[in-house]
């Protein structure tokens, strides 16, 4: 049966008390987007788990058929997308998002081949504010500002790999910014600034799976699953707990 | 042990057990391996409802006696919980007042005791399999099996346990084996096994029986395995690759004493999984330290892993297993993967290394060394190198000492001192590190020598080629030719050496002539060096000293003083090449201080010679390299008739490349490749390698770095001309490609296209030229892309292709390769020319035609085949049929029939001619026939033709003569001979007008 916007809502909000009511993965949950939503519309709604339901938006540029799947995640269902078709979900500002530290940022994403994507865009590319957690060429980085200087680190290892699954995170626990994957560290360095999240004094809209400007720029191609905010910033072992949690035993 | 046996078949002895009812028989159905629903309780009981539940499988034979059941019955079954393999047995028992279990421990000889023992082959290939024994004490004796079972190595330990129990009238086993221990990567749920058990308590002597049916009291036999099948079991989770830990170091982390090493894991499981991996020590049973973390990882994706264990500073010494284990997070209990390394862990905080000289820390009379050049490690944390300094002396008799002082330091700080004009004799760096606060924090003087010179000094030049007289020098030979001077079983093999040498072949390993009086050790190395071919002997003067106990302990004071008279007297002799330290001590398992403190002597006496050892796996020669300068090992792929190898080509490569990770890359790298038909040893399907794979092995090992070939053996080749005249031409081809194949530093890998293709390259540079090595390890036709470098030549010769030349395209060489066929590609067109593949197929031609051109119809070439009545019982068994053909082989090296100890007499040796032949003269080679007569059949009857009558002249041969018979079979029927049995060499039968026998006449 075709899912209309309004039969969309009605599900949503059948299901929205048993959504609120599952345990958070972290006591410290900010927001947690599973996409498990079944996506086969635009304006899909893509709700989050945590206790601030800051539900998402599935939105695309084009006239096109359904650009993303439901495929199968590592819980339950994940969104592939389609690099082409450079579809995004968009979460509007909310004073919860602005994450200052400690803090973490977490997904599995499972690139479809290498370049540049975003996987969590909140920072404009020519503005000191925001925070991104993005896919490089080689290996992922993140970017912030505070309004007066940027911050950017890369990855020393070239993980995630193109047809691999892997669990990423920023995690900035006020002294220094880490990356991580699958629990593991692959970059770190100190700094002690804390995001802003303002752009001419406007708040930042909260983008996955693309660029908050020019949507061609860096889209997100493959498939994302159970994208995570935490108000803590997680060690190695804790990430790793965090993406048990965040995986069945499902085999592909 | 196969090379205690070939010293046994050197004097012409050999046995193998008849079993003609084994030829062509349907594969049994599987035994099946049931899921438990409850894994059973290790208490030798048996009461467990996973047993009670399931059939117990029984029906054992007498091992050698397969049509007769075992008079006492033992019966098992197996099922598994996903995780481990369990066993059950029970064994009945008659006389359990003579039940003997006095072994115990780990890995002691149960198999003294009443015993069972199970062989798992994992991949069903027969190639290699893990052997568990287990006495009626419930002691475990496991060890990993190679090269089909004829090699052992018992230092393997898995974490099977087992426990025993005992009724009035039987016992009982219960045992469980991780499925990690298996390495079930490769395996399905489909394996193969036996399972066998000794008797002892039997009265009139020991009972062995066996579940599958075996032609010989001996269960190495992988041939005769059955199938085991594992019933609903998900095996996917072991789909891990993990390398075993290598490049071993122990270092400072601030106080803590850290051993480190370095391993590769990837997840092949088809899911993505939480891991834990865990990196451990242990010395002799006792757990030193752990490091446990996770690791998470999709499937196809790999990484290295860095192994770390803290240890304390007391248990920093010595020898000790270093092991990485992987489990599935939540399930460490039950790992998937287990690898380890023996490893030296001493600790020190300052260790030098000298890389000039960069052998021995001898710096020889032929090398003009112009610098003492070395690292000196420092194993402190970055905290303490801060601050400290280094204070170096190079020390010379005589001499003011050169000093240095080094500060702002580093984990590896190089130092240089002049070399010019250093006097003969020792020489000291001597080391102290200080502290920021200028305490000493160690000391160390490390020796030098500088030699004086030596007529025949072999040494390792820095990038481990072999130099002799100062020129280098690539060692290409056999082992055992038989030299003129001793006959093997009263028969001699003159002109062997002389042969050997116009062949090309300068260099040979022979086990047994450190061990004869001196003169004719003197006279067998006088021959040696005038034909030009150099000798490695043992270090060792007596034959005891090679036997299995004393290796497995430290050489006694008098053992010491007489390896070191023993070294002393032949360290001048021109033809040594080297000092031949062990052959394959991991299955024994000798102790490696055994061979360090014997090479420690060499080293003292003899300097000028290396230390050659041979491993037959990977983890020996990180285990034994404390005991030489050369690592040889014999990877041997175990060519099959009905597949290319049970082993892939690729095995050659694994032990080649690793060689350089060994002990830092110390030692040089030859190997030993498989020149014979191990089938003869029993392997199943076994076959000798063709001219073309003989062609591929050496190049493989070539293109990864070895510098020296001595091939197994000449003593078991002579029936295989392919083998004979195929190494001969490649020892030739190999002078051509000398400099090429000795230019190691200037290899480079080259990384053919499609990346998946299983060919092997590498690009070497001798002055101008380039020359490209590429091998094809499948027995499948390719066609691949070889890159070349930059600015590369666009036309190639390809050597010894008879004027074959090619053209890269868009800067790549692009070419066919055929099962197992190697190119070597040159710009230089004279190397390219010098010889010919067409030869070598010319001269193999020659040689065939020349074994069939003696006029001996009895000869296996001409279709001939040998059927016997019995065969010995021997490890090595085969059927009636392979028993028969040491008989019509046409060598007198090597093998020979022997029928069943103790005989039952009329015993007999038959040959049946593809086609009716006229006959009219026998000649026999044999031992103990007191009376024999020759047979003849040319419809369905035998009729006696002829008495064989003993040659007065010659130590083994009888002959008949008679009146010319068409036959289409002949027989030799001993009717009488020793109570020990007897055995035939060879036989020959010609018609009435023989040519001249091609076999050697005695003398």
């Amino acid at each position: 049966m075709k899912n209309t916007p309004l039969l969309a809502l009605l599900a949503a909000s059948a299901l929205a008390p048993c959504l609120a009511a599952a345990e958070p993965v972290h006591p410290k949950l900010v927001a947690h987007w599973s996409l498990d939503e079944k996506v086969d519309g635009p304006d899909l709604e893509i709700k989050d788990r945590g206790p601030h339901q800051l539900h998402g938006t599935l939105r695309n540029t084009k006239n096109a058929p359904f650009p993303v799947k439901s495929v199968k995640g590592m819980k339950g269902n994940g969104i592939e997308f389609e690099k082409e078709h450079q579809a995004w979900i968009e979460v509007k500002p909310d004073g919860a998002l602005d994450l200052a530290p400690p803090f973490t940022i977490a997904a599995w994403v499972n690139p479809a081949e290498p370049g540049v994507m975003e996987v969590v865009s909140r920072k404009w590319d020519a503005d000191k504010n925001g925070v991104r957690m993005r896919i490089e060429s080689r290996g992922m980085g993140c970017g912030m500002g505070d309004g007066n200087e940027e911050f950017h680190l890369y990855s020393k290892d070239a993980v995630p790999l193109p047809g691999q699954w892997a669990f990423i995170s920023v995690t900035h626990d006020g002294r220094q910014v880490r990356l991580w994957a699958n629990g593991e560290e692959i970059g770190a360095k100190a700094t002690s600034l804390a995001p802003t999240y303002a752009c001419e004094g406007k708040p930042i809209a909260l983008l996955l799976a693309n660029y908050l400007g020019r949507k061609d720029a860096y889209p997100f191609h493959g498939v994302l699953d159970e994208v995570v905010l935490i108000g803590d910033a997680l060690n190695g072992p804790e990430l790793t707990n965090l993406a048990m949690k965040l995986k069945d035993g499902m085999r592909r | 042990m196969i090379r205690a046996y070939l010293r046994r078949a050197a004097a012409g002895v050999a046995g193998f057990l008849a079993l003609a009812c084994f030829a062509g028989a349907a594969e049994p159905a599987p035994v099946r391996v049931p899921r438990a629903a409850k894994a059973p309780v290790l208490d030798g009981k048996l009461d467990d409802a996973c047993w009670k539940a399931n059939a117990w499988q029984s029906g054992f034979t007498r091992a050698g006696q397969p049509s007769e059941l075992a008079e006492v019955q033992t019966r098992f079954q197996f099922c598994h919980d996903g995780d481990r393999l369990y066993f059950a047995a029970r064994m009945e028992e008659p006389r359990m007042e003579a039940l003997r279990a006095e072994v115990a421990g780990r890995d002691g000889k149960v198999w003294l005791d009443d015993c069972v023992e199970i062989f798992l082959d994992p991949e069903g290939k027969g190639g290699n399999y893990r052997h568990f024994a287990i006495n009626a004490a419930g002691a475990v004796f496991d060890a990993y099996r190679d090269q089909g079972g004829h090699v052992g190595d018992p230092a393997w330990d898995s974490g099977a346990k087992a426990a025993a129990g005992r009724g009035k009238d039987h016992w009982t086993i219960e045992c469980a084996i991780p499925f990690a221990d298996l390495e079930m990567t490769r395996a399905g749920a489909r394996m193969e096994f036996n399972v066998g058990r000794e008797r002892k308590a039997a009265e009139g002597g020991e009972q062995i029986s066996t579940f599958a049916p075996l032609p010989a009291a001996h269960f190495h036999k992988t041939g005769f395995f059955v199938p085991l099948e594992l019933v609903d079991a998900d095996l996917k989770h072991f789909a891990v690759d993990l390398a075993r830990p290598q490049n071993p170091r122990v270092v400072l982390d601030g106080e803590q004493v850290v051993v480190l090493a370095d391993s590769h894991f990837a997840n092949r499981t088809g899911s993505y999984e939480f891991f834990t991996v865990t990196a451990s020590v242990e010395k002799e049973g006792r757990l030193l330290g752990s490091e446990a973390r996770p690791l998470a990882l999709d499937h196809g994706a790999e990484r290295p892993l860095a192994l770390r264990v803290p240890l304390d500073a007391k248990e920093a010494e010595g020898r000790a297993s270093i092991a990485v284990t992987v489990a599935r997070r939540g399930a460490e209990s039950t790992p998937v993967a287990r690898r380890w390394l023996f490893a030296s862990v001493d600790y020190s905080p300052i260790s030098i290394h000298l890389t000039a000289p960069a052998y021995r820390d001898c710096i020889f009379a032929t090398e003009n060394l112009e610098e003492v050049q070395g690292v000196a490690r420092i194993h402190l944390s970055e905290a303490g190198l801060r601050g400290a300094t280094l204070r170096l002396a190079l020390e010379a008799p005589g001499r003011e000492p050169v000093r240095r002082e080094i500060s702002l330091l580093k984990a590896e700080t190089p130092f240089a001192f002049p070399a010019k004009d250093l006097p003969v004799g020792d020489l000291r760096v001597a080391a102290e590190l200080v502290g920021a606060d200028g305490r000493p924090i160690g000391r160390l003087s490390h020796r030098l020598r500088k030699l004086p010179p030596h007529v025949g000094e072999a040494r390792l030049a820095a990038d481990k080629t072999l130099l002799v007289d100062g020129k280098p020098f690539l060692p290409f030979g056999w082992f055992s030719v038989p030299p003129s001077i001793r006959p093997y079983g009263g028969l001699r093999f003159d002109g062997q050496f002389a042969k050997a040498a116009a062949n090309g072949l300068n260099a040979i390993v022979d086990y047994d002539f450190s061990f004869y009086p001196v003169e004719d050790l003197r006279t067998y190395l006088d021959e040696a060096h005038r034909h030009g071919i150099k000798v490695a002997i043992h270090p060792h003067p007596h034959r005891a000293m090679i036997d299995p106990e004393p290796s497995k302990r430290l050489p006694t004071e008098a053992e010491a003083r007489e390896i070191r008279e023993h070294v002393r007297r032949w360290r001048d002799h021109p033809a040594l090449l080297g000092w031949y330290m062990a052959d394959e001590p991991e299955g024994v398992p000798s102790l490696p201080g055994n061979f360090e403190t014997i090479r420690r002597i060499v080293l003292e006496e003899d300097p000028f010679h290396p230390c050659i050892l041979l491993n037959n796996t990977i983890e020996g020669m990180h285990r034994y390299a404390v005991g030489t300068d050369v690592l040889m090992p014999d990877p041997y792929p175990l060519f099959q008739e009905r597949q290319l190898a049970a082993r892939g080509l690729t095995y050659y490569a694994d032990f080649i490349r690793e060689i350089a990770k060994v002990d830092g890359g110390r030692c040089a790298a030859w190997v030993t490749p498989e020149g014979f038909n191990y089938g003869d040893f029993g392997q199943a399907d076994g076959r000798a390698p063709r001219f073309h794979e003989l062609r591929c092995m050496w190049h493989l090992a070539v293109i990864h770095g070895a510098t020296g070939a001595l091939w197994y053996s000449w003593w078991h080749t002579q029936p295989y001309p392919e083998i004979t005249e195929g190494v001969a031409w490649l020892a030739k081809e190999t002078q051509a490609l000398q400099p090429a194949i000795l230019a190691k530093a200037s290899s480079r890998e080259v990384k053919v296209e499609p990346n998946h293709a299983p060919v092997h390259a590498a690009l070497r540079t001798v002055g101008k030229d380039l020359y490209l090595f590429a091998a094809n390890t499948s027995d499948k036709t390719l066609t691949v892309s070889l890159p070349l470098p930059q600015g590369a030549p666009s036309r190639w010769h390809v050597v010894s292709e008879d004027g074959r030349c090619i053209e890269a395209r868009q800067g790549k060489i692009t070419d066919r390769f055929g099962p197992c066929d190697t190119h070597v590609y040159t710009t230089s067109a004279t190397v390219a020319q010098r010889e010919s593949l067409k030869a070598a197929a010319e001269r193999i031609a020659a040689a065939k035609k020349a074994r069939l051109a003696t006029g001996n119809h009895a000869l296996l070439d001409t279709g001939a085949t040998a059927q016997t009545s019995s065969t010995s019982v021997s490890y090595m068994a085969a059927s009636a049929t392979m028993g028969g053909k040491f008989a019509n082989d046409g060598s007198l090296m090597g093998t020979s029939w022997r029928c069943q100890s103790p005989p039952k007499y009329p015993e007999w040796w038959s040959v049946t001619f593809p086609a009716p032949r006229t006959i009219g003269r026998v000649v026999a080679y044999g031992t103990g026939i007191t009376s024999a007569e020759v047979q003849a059949r040319s419809t369905n009857d035998w009729t006696t033709i002829a008495r064989l009558a003993k040659d007065p002249g010659h130590p083994l041969r009888f002959t008949a003569e008679f009146a010319p018979v068409q036959a289409k079979a002949l027989r030799i029927l001993v009717t009488q001979g020793p109570a020990e049995g007897m055995s035939l060499l060879e036989v020959e039968a010609f018609s009435p007008e023989p040519r001249a026998p091609r076999l050697p006449p005695s003398r």
